[in-house]
């Protein structure tokens, strides 16, 4: 504070400095000294200055008017979505700032759907695999343990296998054999995928090669 | 003389008649894929002779023993002489039991859905399938 009130002095004292050696300026009047090029200089950046503020002023006016349309819409949405939580607003599809919203609240639905999906196929993937295939011996099996990374390792392993077979546009049989032995390794959902994604390339002539 | 070459004609002739007879009615079921129905059939002797070589049918069975289980994945395939065709998969316990079922010289029949999962498979072991060379 102290320096900074002892710099304002400094200027304050150069600019007086230079008004007393200015010889144009050493012997007018202060009347005068409005007409002066310096002067006028300055009271055009002062119109400048008020205009600028008043159009700053004019812009935060709209944001705080738009601040206030944006809560009212919310309000709004939270109304109608604790009135009939089944039915789609009017107003995600009106409003822009509703739409912020609805995209917000679809995401969220989104990943918590992806979570229960994912814990679903968890679950799923632990029941015992000879259940699936109908057979009383191995349904007291235990249930096999899928490991997310290495599920995720696996699924890219296989991606890669089958952008290279569809890159040359065929596999052998014993790729089909080995790629088989890796999508085996997957979840049954994951695996489904998998199988889809590889029959897909088959039958569109993608890779050539038979099951 | 005349009469004597008549009755070895009329011998022979019985003759063939009755190994027709013995060979049964035949029925054979040219590989057909439809892709637009999304089935195909066809009996596996018909697909073996057929006069080119882009024709098949067949379903298989894959059972893999991955350390935590067994698991099995079952498929049909089939090409037919317009050279459309189809593999189809299942992992259902039903249609893998369907799958083990399948027999030598079998009518095969499946369908399947839009992913490529097999919906149907149907085999049926008859006698009308085979040809004469393989019964003889």
């Amino acid at each position: 504070m102290l320096r900074d009130g002892g710099g304002r002095v400094a200027t304050q004292h150069k600019f007086f400095q230079y008004i007393v050696q200015n010889d144009a300026l050493r012997s007018i009047s202060v009347r005068s000294a409005r007409q002066t090029p310096l002067m006028k200089w300055l009271l055009t950046l002062s119109a400048i200055q008020t205009v600028l503020l008043a159009m700053l002023g004019l812009h935060a006016l709209k944001l705080d008017m738009r601040a206030d349309d944006i809560a009212d819409s919310v309000k709004r949405l939270d109304m109608q979505m604790a009135a009939a939580p089944d039915a789609a607003p009017a107003q995600w599809t009106q409003s822009s700032s509703a739409n912020v919203d609805a995209d917000n609240i679809r995401a969220i639905i989104r990943e918590e759907l992806e979570r229960i999906a994912a814990d679903g196929a968890l679950q799923n993937s632990a029941r015992p695999a000879a259940t699936a295939q109908g057979s009383p011996q191995s349904a007291a099996a235990p249930a096999p343990a899928y490991d997310k990374t290495q599920t995720l390792m696996t699924q890219a392993a296989i991606d890669q296998d089958l952008d290279r077979y569809a890159k040359r546009g065929a596999i052998s049989a014993l790729e089909m054999d080995q790629l088989h032995a890796k999508i085996a390794e997957l979840p049954p959902e994951a695996r489904r995928a998998a199988l889809i994604r590889l029959t897909k390339a088959i039958n569109s002539g993608e890779i050539k090669g038979q099951f | 003389m005349k009469m004597k070459h008549k009755i070895i004609a009329t011998g022979v002739a019985a003759a063939f008649m009755s190994t027709a007879a013995i060979a049964g009615f035949k029925q054979p079921a040219p590989v057909d894929v439809d892709l637009v129905n999304r089935f195909a059939q066809g009996d596996m002797v018909s697909a073996q002779q057929a006069k080119d070589d882009v024709t098949f049918i067949g379903c298989g069975i894959r059972k893999i023993d991955t350390g935590a289980g067994i698991v099995s994945t079952g498929f049909c395939q089939a090409g037919d002489a317009d050279e459309e065709q189809f593999t189809c998969f299942t992992q259902d316990p039903e249609l893998l039991a369907a799958t083990a079922s399948t027999a030598d010289f079998s009518f095969i029949t499946f369908a399947w859905n839009e992913d490529g999962e097999c919906t149907r498979i149907g085999f049926s072991t008859q006698s009308f399938y085979l040809t004469d060379k393989m019964v003889k």
